[in-house]
This record gives C-alpha cells, sequence and structure tokens, in this order.
C-alpha cells in the first residue's frame, strides 16, 4: 500500500505539473494530500508534517540561500543598466570582420557576461537584437545563428557565479554531511558554493571553447572579408566603457574562487560595483523595476524551495528514499550505473521540468544514496550543472529557447533544429566529464 | 465589494513596496557586514542576525507576492484551462495544505512567543519570535488571496 501511494503520489505530481497547475502548489499540494490519505490507511506518519515549520524557518536562515536574491538583483542590475547591453554592442562592433569572427565574438562576450553576473535570459535576448542582423548579413543562416545564440547564452549557467551552482551547492552540502555523519565523521569537510564554483569553471569554458570549436569547423569555407569598412555600419561604434564595466564585474567570480569573499558577499559587491558604473555610466532606466522583479524572481524559486522540501519531507515518510537506495545498491559497479542513471533520468526530466524543480527533487533523493555509494559530491553536483545546462536549450520547455522565440520571429521548428548540435556537444561533453572526474575535481582540490 | 477591491490594490502595492525595501536592506546589511570585515577587521554578530532576519521576511514576502501576481511556474505541457478545475486545484492544492502549513506552525510559534525567542548567538539580536510569526501570517494572506482568485474566477 505503501509504495503504491508512493507511486501514485509520484504520478500525480508530474500530471499535476503536465496539465498546467503551478509548480509550487503542486510540490506543495500533492504530497501533503497523500500524507494524510497515507495517514488514514495507517502507512504515513503525519509527526512528520510538524517538521515542515522547522525545515521552513531552516530555508529562510540558510546563509548559502541568501546569496540567491541578491546575484538575482545583480543580473537585473546588469540588464537594466544596459551595461550588457553596450558590451554586446561593443563585440558585435570589433568582431565584425567575418561571420566567423563574430560568431566567436558572441561565444566570447556570452562567456564574460556569465562571468559577471550569470544572466541567461538578457543575454538571449540582447544578442539576439544586437548581434543576429550583423549574423544574417553574414549569411551565417537563421537557424545556425539561433542555435550559437541560445547556446552561448544559456553558458550563464554553468560558469561561476550562477545561481544553478548555488542552489546545487544548498543540496549537495546537506546530502554531503549527512552522509559523513552516518558514516561516523562528525567534523566533515563542507562543500561550499566556492566548491563548485571552481568545479564548474573548467567544464564551463571547456564547452565555449567545444562551441568555438564547432563553429570554426562549420563556417571553415565562409569566405574571410578583407576590409573591415566595407562590413562595419557607420553608427556602431566601440563602447570601452560597457566593455570594462562588464570585464570589472570579473571580481566578483574571482573573489568566490580565491575564497576572499563569500558568495553572499561577492554577488553585494557585485551590486555595488553596477550601482557605481551606472552613476558614472549615467543610466539606470527603472529601479522600480528592478526590485520589483528581484522581488518576483525570488518569490518563483524560494516558492519551489520551499514546496520541494515538503515534497522530500513526504516522500522519505513513504520511505522513497529507502525504495531509491534498495534499487541503487541492486545495480552493479559500485554507484556508476546508479549515477548513469540519476543523469539519464536529469535529463529526460530537462525536456519538461525546469533546473530548480529537478535540482529540489532529485538531488535529495538520490544525493544521499549516491554518495554512500563513494560518488565524488563535487563531481556530481557538477555532472548535474552540466546536465542542467542541457535542459535550457531541450524543447518544448528551454528556457533559453523561450527567451530566443521571445525575441525574434523564429518557427519552432527551426528553433530546435538549430539548437540540436549543441545539445550533441553538451551530451558528449557530459559524457568525458562522467569519464574523467578530474576536469570537475581537479580546480577545486588545489584553490579551495 | 469595491472597498474590499480598493484595499487588494493597496495591500498589493504596499507589498511590492515592502518587498523592494526588503531587497534594499538586504543589500545594504550584507554591502556593510562585508565592508567592516574587510576594511575594519570588526563584525557584529547582529548584523549578520539582521541579514538573516531580512533575507526570511523577504522570501516569505516573495513568495506571496509571486502567488499573487500569478507568478510561479507553470509547465503546461497539455494545460487545463477550465475555470472549475482552476477552483479545484486552489482549493485542494493551495488553500487548504496552506492552511495547514499555517495551523501547523502554530506550536513552534507559540513557544517562540512564550520565551520572546531571539537569536542562538550569543549577543545576537532578539525578535526571531517575530520573523517566525510572519510564517502563519504568510499563509493565512496565501489563503486569503486564494479565496480571492477562486471568487474571481467564478465572477
Amino acid at each position: 500500500m505503501q509504495t503504491f501511494l508512493l507511486l501514485t503520489m509520484m504520478f500525480s505530481v508530474f500530471a499535476g505539473i503536465a496539465i498546467g497547475i503551478p509548480v509550487m502548489m503542486v510540490l506543495l499540494g500533492i504530497p501533503i494530500l497523500f500524507g494524510l490519505f497515507g495517514a488514514v490507511f495507517g502507512v504515513f506518519d503525519t509527526v512528520l508534517f510538524s517538521a515542515i515549520p522547522t525545515r521552513i524557518f531552516g530555508i529562510l536562515g540558510n546563509q548559502i540561500l541568501f546569496a540567491v536574491p541578491l546575484f538575482i538583483l545583480l543580473g537585473k542590475l546588469v540588464e537594466h543598466t544596459g551595461l550588457a547591453e553596450r558590451a554586446l554592442q561593443s563585440i558585435t562592433t570589433l568582431f565584425s570582420r567575418s561571420g566567423k569572427t563574430l560568431s566567436l565574438g558572441v561565444i566570447g562576450i556570452s562567456v564574460a557576461i556569465a562571468c559577471s553576473s550569470g544572466v541567461v535570459g538578457a543575454t538571449i535576448t540582447m544578442l539576439a537584437a544586437i548581434a543576429l542582423p550583423s549574423m544574417l548579413k553574414y549569411q551565417l543562416g537563421e537557424r545556425f545563428s539561433a542555435g550559437l545564440i541560445t547556446a552561448s547564452g544559456s553558458l550563464g549557467q554553468i560558469i561561476p557565479p550562477s545561481i544553478v551552482l548555488i542552489l546545487l551547492s544548498d543540496q549537495v552540502s546537506g546530502a554531503h554531511i549527512a552522509n559523513q555523519l552516518e558514516k561516523g565523521n562528525f567534523s566533515p569537510e563542507p562543500i561550499s558554493v566556492g566548491h563548485l564554483f571552481a568545479g564548474a569553471l573548467v567544464p564551463g569554458f571547456c564547452l565555449a571553447l567545444a562551441y568555438a570549436i564547432y563553429v570554426v569547423f562549420n563556417l571553415r569555407n565562409q569566405p574571410e572579408t578583407s576590409s573591415v569598412d566595407e562590413t562595419l555600419p557607420s553608427e556602431m561604434t566601440v563602447d570601452w566603457f560597457g566593455l570594462i564595466a562588464i570585464g570589472s564585474l570579473l571580481l566578483v567570480p574571482v573573489s568566490i574562487l580565491l575564497g576572499v569573499a563569500t558568495a553572499t558577499e561577492a554577488s553585494a559587491i557585485g551590486v555595488l560595483v553596477v550601482a557605481i558604473l551606472a552613476v558614472i555610466g549615467g543610466r539606470l532606466s527603472d529601479l522600480r523595476l528592478v526590485l520589483t522583479q528581484t522581488v518576483e524572481l525570488t518569490g518563483v524559486i524560494f516558492g519551489i524551495i520551499v514546496s520541494a522540501s515538503v515534497f522530500a519531507l513526504v516522500l522519505r515518510g513513504f520511505n522513497g528514499d529507502e525504495l531509491v537506495y534498495a534499487l541503487f545498491a541492486a545495480l552493479p559497479s559500485d554507484g556508476m550505473l546508479a549515477l548513469m542513471l540519476v543523469m539519464a533520468v536529469v535529463f529526460v526530466l530537462g525536456f519538461l521540468i525546469e533546473f530548480i524543480e529537478i535540482t529540489y527533487i532529485v538531488v535529495p533523493i538520490t544525493a544521499p544514496v549516491l554518495f554512500s555509494l563513494g560518488i565524488d559530491p563535487i563531481w556530481f553536483a557538477i555532472l548535474m550543472a552540466v546536465n542542467l545546462q542541457i535542459s535550457f536549450l531541450t524543447p518544448p520547455m528551454g528556457i533559453s529557447l523561450f527567451y530566443y522565440k521571445s525575441a525574434t520571429n523564429i518557427s519552432s521548428v527551426d528553433l530546435y533544429k538549430s539548437v540540436i548540435p549543441y545539445i550533441a556537444i553538451q551530451l558528449f561533453f557530459l559524457a568525458i566529464l562522467f569519464f574523467y572526474p578530474p576536469l570537475a575535481t581537479w580546480l577545486p582540490s588545489i584553490l579551495i | 465589494m469595491g472597498a474590499l477591491k480598493t484595499s487588494f490594490i493597496v495591500l498589493r502595492r504596499g507589498m511590492s513596496a515592502v518587498g523592494g525595501l526588503l531587497v534594499i536592506l538586504l543589500f545594504f546589511s550584507v554591502i556593510s557586514a562585508a565592508l567592516l570585515r574587510y576594511g575594519f577587521s570588526a563584525g557584529f554578530v547582529q548584523l549578520y542576525d539582521f541579514q538573516h532576519y531580512v533575507f526570511g521576511c523577504l522570501v516569505l514576502f516573495s513568495i506571496v507576492y509571486a502567488f499573487w501576481k500569478d507568478r510561479h511556474v507553470r509547465v503546461e505541457l497539455a494545460p487545463i484551462k477550465d475555470r472549475t478545475f482552476r477552483r479545484l486545484w486552489l482549493l485542494s492544492l493551495v488553500c487548504f495544505p496552506v492552511l495547514y502549513i499555517g495551523l501547523l506552525a502554530y506550536p513552534e510559534v507559540a513557544f517562540s512567543w512564550k520565551n520572546f525567542e531571539g537569536s542562538a548567538e550569543p549577543g545576537g539580536l532578539g525578535g526571531l519570535f517575530l520573523l517566525k510569526t510572519l510564517l502563519p501570517i504568510s499563509c493565512f494572506v496565501i489563503v486569503l488571496i486564494g479565496i480571492r482568485k477562486i471568487l474571481k474566477t467564478e465572477s
């Protein structure tokens, strides 16, 4: 009866999400109803529900998560002060020498913005507005341009600082400490946001490099334009202020990686730098809008965090964790097959739901079991981050696709086809990372 | 009904302003703690507690605000846009469970009030019981908004 209710609850959750009920309400409401239903049949102890307020108070005091609203604010400020736009405009101008150089410039500026604030949506819509016309002028094709812009713009979620990594560190750290305590280690080394930022750096840059190699290979027959004046529209000028402004924000990830500042401090310093630059540069279009959007997005993210913690609690009440453990322990090869299975599930879920839901549903269920089977927590987190990165591009729910579609007239079919090469690159890279963990674990081991 | 509508508009604007203010307060508390730490090698437990309280308030406020403005993430692979269905899930998946959580929080909040619970850190700020009280209040507001959404859908 217990397993039946558990499976029915899981099915109801996915069905509820699919039919358009807000994810937060599904993750909050359905588990509570099933818990009460289970209590009627004597297979669920409602005493567990009394832990819900304590869990929520725990989230309200979770210092790792303090950085989330500040990073959202930083991203919104970078977007609304026009700094990212100015940097993009400058890069487009500087690199408008041939289709190939422009494409490489798109990747380069995406990496720079990713390193400065991790903005995804704004990068994609701005690239579509600023770089796309020039890309089409070089006859790069609508489909090629769409794929490159969406894939490059999504790099903000893997290259630190990124909200995905902060949320993953929150979840992975908890699972790691619980696992260590269970093993009898009463002073475990915590997994910090810095560990994951360091771990994601090499994979993030490798992905960008892989995109660049693909672009160079794909455009090998593109004619090189000899004269700059021929290609550079007269109204386009290089705005060094915008470039320097975005460059100066590199101190945010660098300070975290060097252990000088915590993620929360670094995000606040980033906000301060952008505010100063906005005063010098003379533009902040609408502070009220920035704040309202920050509050809304904070609510969206924390709504899922709170509701997913209720979901995870009920799942445990139905002994879902034991079921997962039994399943994983039955698989051969010391957790590797189990990890592969988790990655496959995350990849499939990425087509349907967003990274926050996946992080807060999958990690609490699987991470403790995987860690007890000997999987390295940082490696697991970075594999998750790369896998979640793919979910930004996979239709129909890929967030980056929505952003690009909102800024252009491209057909859905063309857009979906455009990202196939980049999804293939990401999957290939995920496989490399799976079989070669030092790509993720080497830098944290020497930096932190 | 007009007075109710006006009061909801005032409440929404007030909440928007409070949310923005909380973001600014969080930023200033974090940046001042960071500057004090790096500039003067100084740190105040009260300041870190203040960050905690502001963050807690912001999280609860923002969840309520996002619900009010219908901003919570929907996937809509095969959406059902039926009014009765919307009323049904608002009642069963929002109003009832959130009210239940609000009631579940009551013992902990009452205990917190009884002791006028403050920070766990020695020398920290008092008033943690006020932050904890915001949880049942937020739940109550969400239920009210949910009822309003149900009624609005009906009309």
